[in-house]
């Protein structure tokens, strides 16, 4: 396995999306790559750190009148909209079980907290005429999966 | 005003017909089901709080005017953040404010995920580097990055809003970490 694949591997790890019939053979190649070893440590690490991106102010009250809208629905059970509003599946902690306990003792995890409150900081809105729900592909046709634009 | 009005999660016959009808109590559940939400989506894509409430605001319009064909029982979810990513993506282009990553640019570091030693991360930043990485990177990245990571979206969601196939829609995913991780590394924050 090359350190290209073993970090690929690595994501779908962190996503907790490997698949079983892969992880001897990343574990082989972990065993045997301390870069690839520290890149499984960055990893979580980033993970961490994007944390917090969960966490977001709630939309400004001033959209629903920006659309016209406020006051209306007054009627809908504030408890359900808020259920729905903030319904969010579980939270998924990388799982790292299977890494052997040396590299797993290797894997240095700092806590970074916030270091400031979030807050939202500062721009023009160009609409596409085309169908709202259209593809990327429909924009930049078939390269386009492969080029980030 | 139907007794039991509430947000919308799949498109109801009920809903929509009512929502198609341009009734505002329909339309209201809408935005106050996914504002918030969607909100945070454009807001982590633009780290601007006004350019992601004017795409949160056309996404309900163009939304509303969309109602004419969507399909009945389906998620409204996906449908909501494939029109918001699409009008980011007209954001980016008119505005053309990002610094992207011509193909021949991501050579050496692309290579320098074959095997070479990593470099050493001194140390990794405070929020306010994270959110400027996270801006420099390219939209496609982000967005998968952003979808991924504050929605908690699978790959195969992922790749319905974006539109892409599921391979792609990890390769942006993966890039993107690896770019946030390259520039915190570095220091992102100008």
């Amino acid at each position: 396995m090359t350190c290209e694949v073993a970090r690929e591997r690595l994501q779908e790890a962190f996503d907790s999306r490997l698949a079983a019939s892969a992880r001897p053979a990343l574990d082989e190649h972990l065993a045997g790559c301390a870069a690839c070893r520290a890149y499984a440590a960055e990893l979580e690490r980033l993970g961490n750190m994007l944390a917090p991106l969960r966490e977001v102010e709630p939309a400004p009250s001033e959209l629903l009148a920006r659309l016209g809208l406020e006051g209306q629905g007054a009627s809908v059970p504030s408890a359900r909209v808020s259920e729905l509003a903030s319904a969010r599946r579980p939270r998924r902690k990388a799982r790292w079980a299977w890494i052997p306990a040396g590299i797993a003792a290797a894997a240095v995890v700092l806590a970074i907290g916030l270091s400031r409150p979030l807050q939202p900081p500062v721009a023009e809105v160009a609409v596409a005429e085309a169908d709202p729900a259209a593809t990327i592909l429909d924009y930049f046709g078939p390269e386009a999966d492969e080029v980030p634009w | 005003m139907p007794a039991s009005a509430s947000v919308p999660v799949a498109a109801t016959p009920e809903w929509l017909e009512a929502a198609r009808a341009g009734e505002a109590w329909a339309l209201a559940a809408l935005v106050r089901g996914y504002q918030d939400s969607l909100y945070g989506l454009l807001y982590r894509l633009t780290n601007q709080r006004e350019s992601a409430l004017d795409l949160a605001q056309e996404t309900f319009v163009r939304a509303f005017q969309a109602l004419g064909s969507f399909r009945p029982g389906a998620p409204l979810k996906p449908w909501l953040f494939r029109i918001a990513n699409n009008l980011f993506i007209d954001h980016v282009r008119k505005a053309q404010r990002e610094v992207f990553a011509p193909d021949e640019e991501l050579g050496p570091w692309l290579d320098a995920l074959g095997g070479a030693e990593d470099p050493a991360i001194a140390h990794w930043a405070d929020w306010a580097d994270v959110e400027a990485a996270i801006a420099q990177l390219p939209p496609a990245w982000r967005q998968a990055l952003v979808l991924r990571h504050v929605e908690d979206m699978p790959y195969e969601e992922i790749a319905e809003v974006l539109g892409v196939p599921l391979g792609t829609a990890k390769t942006w995913l993966f890039r993107g970490r690896d770019r946030l991780r390259a520039l915190l590394s570095e220091g992102a924050r100008p």
